[in-house]
């Protein structure tokens, strides 16, 4: 019987063991599927980084040392006063004109720039040497990585750079290990002794007052589980820590950690991982911490923002030094450099980087065109890297352009304060890549994106439309052509009249085609537009790249058509580009984290123009600038600048418009009021003067119009509107489509003389006499209806 | 002259017979008189230098080199964005355009390739072999395209550039 019982008993106790290990198992295999899970897909949700066009340092290139100092400071990059502190890429020395600058690697995507200590010397406005100071060589151009716009974080706000455990320094391996988890590379993931101790300690107290963490559990917690301190908690979580080390070596587990864990907080933002840690405190990789640095990070995981070195610098530092202790009683240090370290200040960077962009507006067109191909969640989670064409020193124009003209323009014309608002677009003129976006008075300000959004009746800038219309038909209009600005009365479609007026409510008669936009007459514009059709205007709009659906009226030829800044920039673009429309760009490229090309958008253009019509269009937009209604520019620009453009305003002086672009540049300035009330301005008395503001900011190239082929030059004489002799008073160079170049002539006196000369001279060369005189007769022929000139003279004073 | 030389080769590309001219006198000009005040800014009729700054120069050959490098190894999107670096700095200039055009071309999108050369022709008129070789990359889309009449009119036009190279 007793034999029995033993007997019974032992298959009960080995049913139970045998019970208990399956269930056990089950347990384990159950948490095994969930670390592999998370272990095999991506680990973080790593935010998309938006970066601005690298800074491209070459000889001769146009930059001024304090640009360039601005952009390092936006590059993150801190000054430093002694040579001696440079000891680490991130950091430049300035000395006048001369600077030292460490750069930091990137990866671009068609190439590399090396970690490397360069010297840029400015002299003149100009990059005047270029010097790298490791190889003691004159490299052609050196490109520095780019600044940070700003960064699409996932929904929890964590924010983290990863790193690999080859890519820290080994001390902070061994200081964390030290601090955090002694025994992490013999224990498989869980210490029972610590855990009894800590069980003990917990009963003794009843309630759960200590934690017996191994690196593994608290990446376990930190992972799956939620923060509470339960007893059921904590098992889950050593399951969890064994599965972990069941399936990956301590050195993955090490460097997940490292990246996991939290060290701080911006705002809404949490700093995580020792990557970002080390720029977030101390603006520097995590390679190039020094000794006390990595003794206040690896203090931080005690508790991030007790021991806060920004806004707890006491408690931190003891933090530190206690670390500091542990580090030199295990011999991870020399003791004197221990001390030294203890005595260092905490040298934590004053002014962290911010989470917020400083330039919303910028960021949010961005984030729009991503939208357009990518999820939101993907954005937001993928560790996009994307490369934009913001530029943060035309930026930085426009900003100071906005500030100091709305606030000189709201005293001195006593407006409201505050009611006026503004939004400004900035491209290349080249490649219609967006430099700069304004969307408001307060650029810092994230909001209503005035320059995307704000559609707005673009008055006297649907003008050139017109125009352009016109001298596409050269046998009707050209530059010097006579226009009608007299008493105009057009039915609408409604069947009631229509009677545009000018601005100054005055008529003036026969005018040249080219003085009537200079001096942007309405009357003059509606007869020649009605002219040439409604259809063929709103036709020409579409072709320079207006793509809203809008019903031609009469009334739109005067400006009723509602558009954007970014709208008004891409159909003004194309006149820039000489009649080659390309989309306006923000994005360069996208790459995946692991540096894989996602998506390119290349350059792209397209001949949407006939390039004669829009060169003789460009010579007036010029001459709006020379003696037009944008004349007050030759106070802020040079003359030999060529700038062209036009300003624009609408009724009761709601909008204050100007488009305009040098050889570079193109931009867009709208000022009006959110509220659609009056604003006071007209396009020369607000918006032109941001524009000229924001140009004279810029470095310009002069605007020299290419001449197309089928466009071709004669001497003019202004009275008569005949070909003349250039020696006359009157002459005036006119440019015109090939063959409508008027043919009757007109001389005087001084023409006469140089005639007769020429006539001599030509005796021996009566060949080209034969030729030009055939040219002649054929050009004639082939116009349709010849020039007239005295007719429209007579027409006078309607 | 050499634009009196261009109109006249134009206007014979136009089937006519004219004798080519000896001297520049005519009333139709190429290029604005000097010494007349002119509609909008003052053109620079024959400049001799590049619209941007000069130093830039170093630079772009520095770019353009890389770039031709990389397509001659077949790196297209290297040689498009090397190429487009140049582009940045002196977007005037119509080798650069050239050069996209011929990367383009090179790809197979023949829709950009002609419209980069048209491009570069607009801003090369001073460079009678570079506008040659546009139209002959002109001719080439136009072809593949299958517009063979506008093809034939294109290399018509790269071969009279090609004399007057």
């Amino acid at each position: 019987m007793k034999k029995q019982t033993k007997r019974i008993l032992t298959i009960i106790f080995l049913c139970g063991v045998l019970g208990l290990g399956y269930g056990l198992s089950r347990h384990f295999s159950h948490f095994n599927r969930i670390v592999l899970e998370k272990f095999e897909g991506k680990l973080w949700e790593l935010p998309a980084r938006v970066y601005a066009r690298p800074l491209e340092l070459y000889m001769g290139m146009p930059l001024v040392p304090a640009a360039l100092e601005q952009e390092l400071r936006l590059m993150r990059y801190l000054r430093v006063d002694h040579p001696v502190d440079m000891d680490v890429p991130g950091k430049f020395l300035r000395a006048g004109n001369t600077f030292t600058i460490f750069c930091r690697p990137f990866k671009f995507e068609d190439g590399e720039s090396a970690s490397e200590k360069i010297q840029v010397v400015l002299q003149g406005g100009k990059v005047e040497l270029l010097k790298n100071l490791d190889s003691s060589t004159f490299p052609d151009m050196i490109r520095p990585d780019p600044v940070l716009v700003g960064s699409f974080y996932p929904a929890h706000h964590e924010d983290r750079v990863l790193v690999a455990k080859k890519d820290v320094p080994p001390l902070l391996v061994k200081t964390l290990l030290a601090v955090e988890d002694q025994g992490f590379y013999k224990h498989y993931g869980i210490q029972p002794s610590a855990v009894l101790r800590a069980l003990i300690a917990n009963i003794r107290k009843r309630k759960v007052v200590q934690g017996a963490s191994t690196i593994t559990q608290q990446l376990a917690k930190n992972f799956f589980l939620s923060n509470k301190k339960t007893l059921r908690r904590k098992i889950e979580e050593m399951f969890m820590a064994l599965a972990l080390e069941w399936n990956y070596e301590k050195d993955q587990i090490l460097e997940a950690y490292m990246n996991e864990v939290n060290l701080g907080q911006d705002g809404k933002r949490a700093i995580h991982g020792f990557g970002l840690a080390s720029s977030f405190y101390f603006g520097k990789a995590a390679k190039d911490l020094r000794t006390h640095e990595i003794a206040l990070l690896v203090g931080l995981l005690k508790g991030p923002s007790l021991y806060d070195p920004r806004r707890n610098p006491e408690r931190a530092m003891k933090r530190r030094n206690i670390v500091l202790e542990i580090m030199k009683k295990e011999n991870l240090i020399r003791t004197d450099i221990a001390e030294q370290a203890i005595r260092a200040s905490l040298d934590v960077t004053d002014d962290p980087p911010k989470g917020t962009t400083q330039f919303p507006a910028y960021l949010d067109m961005v984030r729009r065109q991503l939208l357009q191909e990518y999820r939101e969640e993907d954005l937001r989670s993928a560790g996009l890297r994307i490369f934009t064409s913001f530029d943060p020193q035309v930026q930085s124009a426009a900003e100071k352009a906005v500030s100091s003209e709305i606030s000189r323009i709201e005293n001195a014309r006593r407006l409201p304060k505050g009611k006026l608002q503004i939004s400004a677009v900035v491209t290349s003129t080249g490649g219609n890549e967006v430099l700069a976006v304004i969307g408001g008075r307060s650029p810092r300000f994230k909001g209503f994106n005035r320059a995307l959004d704000a559609r707005r009746p673009i008055g006297s800038l649907m003008k050139p439309v017109v125009f352009l219309t016109a001298l596409s038909h050269s046998e009707r209009y050209t530059l010097i052509s006579q226009v009608d600005d007299s008493y105009l009365s057009v039915s609408t479609e409604t069947g009631k009249k229509w009677v545009p007026k000018n601005y100054d409510r005055e008529y003036h008669g026969n005018i040249p085609l080219y003085f009537a936009l200079a001096h942007s007459y309405n009357v003059a514009t509606v007869r020649m537009g009605m002219d040439v059709g409604l259809s063929n205007v709103f036709e020409t709009l579409r072709n320079m790249g207006f793509e809203q659906d809008v019903k031609p009226y009469p009334a739109a030829l005067l400006g009723t058509v509602e558009m954007s800044s970014l709208e008004v920039a891409q159909m003004y673009q194309t006149l820039a580009a000489g009649g080659f429309y390309s989309p306006a760009r923000t994005i360069r490229s996208v790459f995946r984290p692991d540096g894989a090309s996602l998506q390119r958008y290349p350059l792209t253009v397209r001949q949407s123009l006939d390039p004669g019509p829009v060169y003789l269009l460009n010579k007036i937009l010029q001459t709006v600038v020379v003696e037009g209604t944008a004349r007050s520019l030759n106070k802020t620009l040079p003359e030999e600048l060529g700038a062209a453009g036009k300003t624009g305003t609408t009724n009761d002086l709601k909008d204050s418009w100007f488009a305009g672009f040098t050889g570079n540049h193109l931009a867009v300035v709208w000022m009006g009021r959110d509220d659609n009330k009056s604003c006071g301005l007209t396009g020369s008395s607000g918006a032109l003067q941001v524009w000229g503001k924001i140009m004279a900011g810029l470095s310009n190239t002069p605007l020299e119009l290419p001449l197309p082929e089928e466009v071709e030059w004669a001497v003019i004489d202004s009275e008569t509107g005949m070909r003349t002799d250039k020696a006359c008073e009157n002459a005036m160079a006119v440019p015109f489509l090939m063959g409508s170049a008027p043919t009757e002539t007109v001389s005087c006196p001084e023409g006469e003389k140089r005639e007769k000369t020429a006539e001599e001279t030509k005796k021996s060369g009566s060949a080209f006499m034969r030729w030009l005189k055939e040219v002649f007769k054929w050009e004639k022929n082939t116009q349709k209806e010849p020039y007239q000139w005295e007719e429209d003279t007579r027409q006078k004073g309607h | 002259m050499i634009f009196i030389l261009l109109a006249g080769l134009i206007f014979s590309a136009c089937s006519t017979r004219y004798t080519m001219p000896e001297r520049e006198d005519a009333v139709v000009l190429r290029t604005p008189p000097e010494g007349v005040p002119q509609i909008g800014a003052k053109t620079v009729s024959h400049p001799t230098q590049s619209p941007s700054p000069s130093s830039s120069l170093l630079i772009v050959a520095r770019l353009t080199e890389s770039a031709e490098g990389h397509l001659k190894a077949g790196n297209l999107d290297r040689a498009f964005a090397t190429a487009e670096r140049a582009v940045r700095i002196d977007a005037s200039n119509p080798r650069l355009w050239n050069l996209l055009a011929r990367v383009q071309l090179r790809r197979g999108n023949v829709r950009q390739a002609e419209q980069l050369a048209r491009k570069s022709n607009l801003l090369a008129k001073r460079d009678a072999s570079l506008q040659a070789e546009n139209w002959r990359i002109i001719a080439k889309t136009l072809r593949k395209k299958g517009a063979a009449e506008a093809a034939e009119d294109a290399e018509f036009k790269a071969r009279a550039f090609d004399a007057y190279d």
